[in-house]
């Protein structure tokens, strides 16, 4: 598991570690790359009515915020929010770029909380179910934007890829700590069990008592 | 390749459909972009033109498309549900499946031809409701209500001759479906005539100190600890006060995995599973697809049946159940 | 003329009340028509079914119609077996209420009341069951209140019938919820909804009441009322109104909506008596107005 969140923090290292401004100007980059790779998905998402989600990344100091509908989408990146945004959802970095991805089950990512949401749904409803009809290719519009041989795009892929492993191991490992946590008590055959043991320890103590009261009364007797 | 229990699995996007086509989908359903199905979600379903595109690209992979059209119109509107029909019907869909009475008179008047199903939302659970749709409309399936337990599933299907398709896996809702009210009773939108239960837009979820409170409307739906799965917002998944005690009154978060009972349930007469989850992603139809299509291949082969545990990890509650399948559910 | 009819009794109640109940319906209570039989839990038939029979006899010498109501759901042998000797039974002298298709073909070529929990959300469907022989039909309590009129308007029996006071059924299960409540199985039920004789409250986890359990029957928990909305309704064609039998006193009631209908005694006071008899449980009718079935809607000044 350690070696494998490495190359997780090793990104988020990188992502912390530019100020929010560049990140802002990155994010606008790549959001052109992605239109000119989607069409469709950004007239979809530019045709719906206003809505503005808050992206809260766990393992990174930034917030972003999607604005989306109204005929426009941007993406900016924060320290804070300035105003509370009516949808927040909140995980991992990798959790998050492979739901836009649609690598990952948005509502098991949901149900295992690896993903949680805060406040209303309906923009990310909305916005989970438009990219559901595209495949976006994070990877490919990064590349695009390094240039294919750049350690940056290589090192991001090898992250996502790793990520995305994890982010699904660690949804069947909460999974299993929810059935474990919700297994029957023990059956009543077992707690019978257990009481007939202490009962016999029990038992054996009261003899060992009795025993050791008799030698004492006849002892007494004796005396 | 003889197929002893035909696959169906949902698509809520066109891509959906293409994922699931090429994950070894036998038939594939959906629906419009509109309140004439019970998934009417925003940004999900198809236009006709991608109804159209969807049904060829199936067609050309040897896999049928059937489209929903399986809630219930509202006095004075019937034009969206007949526009429905008659658009599945131009598209060449293989099937249309229906709830409504009207809605399947309509159909069986205009399109003899077009196969109809009949949806789980009409919650036919007894040979006698199942002979009345198929002598009263020509309905040539059903699909079945999750309330039946397998021996039961096998009585009806001998009593009927009508092929009934069977859940499989996905969300479990524990009312009769088609006569439920509780979303519309808190939100004002129903899923009979809108098609929508706990619409996104009334769904809220809150902070509460180190709990995680859901809402639908205003109505308290549960709080959760940070160890706790959380569930859909829907009202028969929520966590209630009764008899001074907060407890899931209708039914744990959960979900239905048949795959132990595929031997069972193909004894029984089956003739079609049915993977729930329109509204879900792709990844999920994909993953839940292909494990079906590997055990029910195995099983037509003789083979003993692969361990499908990836499926756990889609599973709302993280938590699997056979449902009503297991006797003690009721 | 509008006719106010007594729903069949929801609730399980001891067969002594059940029996006091009805003779008091039958001597004092306005109402036209009087809805008899099980509709929620087959189970529970067998407690009061030898009592029918008499106290159908004694409605109708009050003249009052009675009907027989069916089961939501029709599954079980038993139920099946019921339902048709039922069928038998009325053949000549009384009608039948369907809840569940199924009883359809139980019914051979009988006429019947489609009753609220069949799905008639719209014209067509209503035409299709009036062509099966429904001689009267409930609208479910979900429509709105211009559905409503849209659906008894072109309706050819002239008989629509719309919930107008109670509890509103708002679902139905397999499963038991009163016994799951008591951790208890379906099977071994012990009959626990008998000590719930208006429902059992399941409130939100804040304490809020929100609904109303009756088995395998989920209810609101709030009182639904319609009195301001009756003269629309029938003008539009609405010829019945429903009133669901609660554990109150429901002569006083049903009088209240007589001299409603009968415009003795203007709606306002009418509310204002019910809710004197229903305090401290709030009176919900969202869904006549589009709104949240559990929303109240008042009176536009």
């Amino acid at each position: 598991m350690a070696e494998l969140e490495f190359p997780i923090l090793l990104a988020g290292n990188i992502l912390s570690r530019l100020p929010a401004p560049v990140l802002t100007r990155a994010a606008a980059v790549l959001m052109r790359r992605l239109e000119r790779r989607h069409p469709r998905l950004f007239r979809a998402l530019s045709a719906q009515s206003q809505m503005m989600i808050g992206i809260e990344p766990s393992d990174l100091p930034h917030r972003f915020l999607l604005r989306f509908g109204g005929g426009a989408i941007n993406l900016t990146a924060a320290a804070h929010f300035t105003q509370a945004p009516t949808t927040t959802i909140k995980g991992r970095l990798a959790a998050l770029l492979a739901l836009l991805e649609g690598r990952l089950d948005s509502d098991a990512a949901f149900f295992s909380r690896e993903i949680t949401v805060i406040g209303n749904t309906a923009a990310i409803v909305m916005l989970r179910n438009t990219l559901e009809r595209d495949a976006v290719d994070l990877l490919a519009a990064i590349t695009a934007m390094f240039g294919p041989a750049a350690p940056v795009a290589q090192r991001m892929a090898l992250t996502l890829e790793r990520h995305i492993a994890s982010a699904h191991r660690r949804a069947e490992q909460r999974h299993d700590a929810f059935h474990a946590a919700r297994r029957e008590p023990a059956p009543l055959a077992t707690r019978c069990e257990r009481l007939e043991r202490e009962m016999q320890t029990l038992s054996g103590r009261l003899a060992r008592i009795e025993a050791q009261a008799r030698r004492r009364g006849q002892s007494g007797k004796v005396t | 390749m003889k197929r002893y229990l035909e696959l169906v699995c949902p698509a809520g996007t066109p891509m959906a459909l293409r994922v699931a086509v090429d994950a070894g989908a036998d038939s594939v359903y959906c629906g419009f972009r509109d309140c004439t199905n019970a998934r009417n979600y925003p940004g999900l379903n198809f236009d006709p033109d991608e109804l159209r595109a969807g049904v060829a690209y199936a067609h050309a992979r040897g896999c049928r498309v059937f489209v929903a059209v399986n809630t219930f119109p509202r006095a004075g509107d019937l034009g969206p549900w007949q526009r429905a029909i008659d658009a599945a019907a131009d598209a060449a869909a293989d099937a249309v499946i229906l709830a409504d009475l009207g809605t399947l008179d309509y159909a069986g008047r205009h399109y003899p031809r077009l196969r109809r199903h009949l949806s789980v939302q009409a919650a036919a659970a007894s040979p006698l409701a199942i002979r009345f749709y198929a002598e009263t409309f020509g309905v040539s399936r059903v699909v079945l209500p999750r309330v039946l337990a397998v021996a039961e599933v096998a009585a009806l299907i001998g009593k009927t001759g009508v092929e009934a398709e069977v859940f499989a896996f996905g969300s479990l809702g524990t009312m009769v479906e088609g006569r439920c009210y509780l979303s519309s009773y808190m939100t004002g939108r129903s899923p009979s005539c809108d098609g929508v239960c706990a619409p996104a837009e009334q769904v809220s979820y809150r902070e509460e100190g180190n709990q995680l409170a859901s809402y639908l409307g205003d109505v308290l739906m549960n709080r959760v600890d940070a160890s706790e799965g959380a569930a859909y917002p829907t009202p028969c998944k929520g966590r209630f006060l009764v008899r001074g005690e907060p407890r899931y009154l209708f039914e744990e978060p959960t979900a239905l995995n048949v795959m132990p009972l595929l031997a069972e349930l193909k004894a029984a007469g089956v003739t079609a599973l049915k993977i729930e989850g329109r509204q879900r992603s792709r990844a999920y139809v994909g993953a839940v697809v292909a494990a079906f299509r590997r055990s029910l291949d195995a099983l037509a082969a003789g083979e003993p049946l692969p361990m499908e545990t990836a499926l756990r990890g889609v599973a709302e509650g993280g938590r699997e159940t056979f449902g009503a399948y297991q006797k003690g559910w009721r | 003329m509008s006719a106010l009819t007594l729903g069949p009794l929801l609730f399980h109640w001891p067969a002594a009340q059940r029996r006091d109940f009805y003779a008091r319906i039958a001597d004092e209570a306005p109402v036209d028509c009087v809805y008899l039989g099980e509709v929620v839990c087959s189970k529970r038939l067998a407690w009061y079914e030898k009592d029918l029979p008499e106290i159908a006899a004694r409605l109708r010498r009050a003249g009052k119609q009675v009907v027989f109501s069916t089961p939501a759901l029709i599954t079980e042998t038993r139920e099946v077996k019921a339902v048709a000797a039922l069928a038998a039974l009325c053949a000549a002298e009384s009608l039948i209420e369907i809840n569940d298709l199924a009883a359809v073909p139980l019914l051979g070529g009988q006429k019947f009341v489609s009753g609220p929990l069949i799905n008639v959300f719209n014209e067509a469907t209503r035409d299709v069951l009036v062509r099966l022989g429904a001689v009267r039909v409930n609208a479910p309590i979900e429509l709105s209140k211009s559905a409503l009129a849209t659906l008894a308007a072109g309706n050819p029996t002239g008989e629509t019938e719309i919930f107008a006071f109670g509890r509103q059924p708002l679902a139905i299960s397999q499963r038991c919820y009163h016994a799951r409540a008591h951790d208890l199985h379906k099977d071994e039920c012990l009959f626990v909804c008998e000590h719930d004789a208006d429902g059992l409250m399941a409130a939100e986890l804040d304490g809020r009441p929100l609904l109303a359990i009756n088995g395998t029957q989920t209810l609101s928990h709030g009182y639904f009322v319609l009195l301001d909305e009756i003269d629309e309704l029938r003008a539009a064609g609405v010829s019945h109104f429903r009133l669901s039998p609660q554990a109150l006193d429901m002569v006083a009631v049903a009088t209240l909506y007589r001299a409603a209908l009968d415009h003795a005694v203007g709606t306002e006071e009418v509310l204002a008596r019910l809710q004197e008899g229903i305090a401290p449980i709030s009176v919900i009718n969202g869904y006549l107005h589009g709104r949240p079935g559990m929303a109240w809607q008042p009176r536009r000044p």
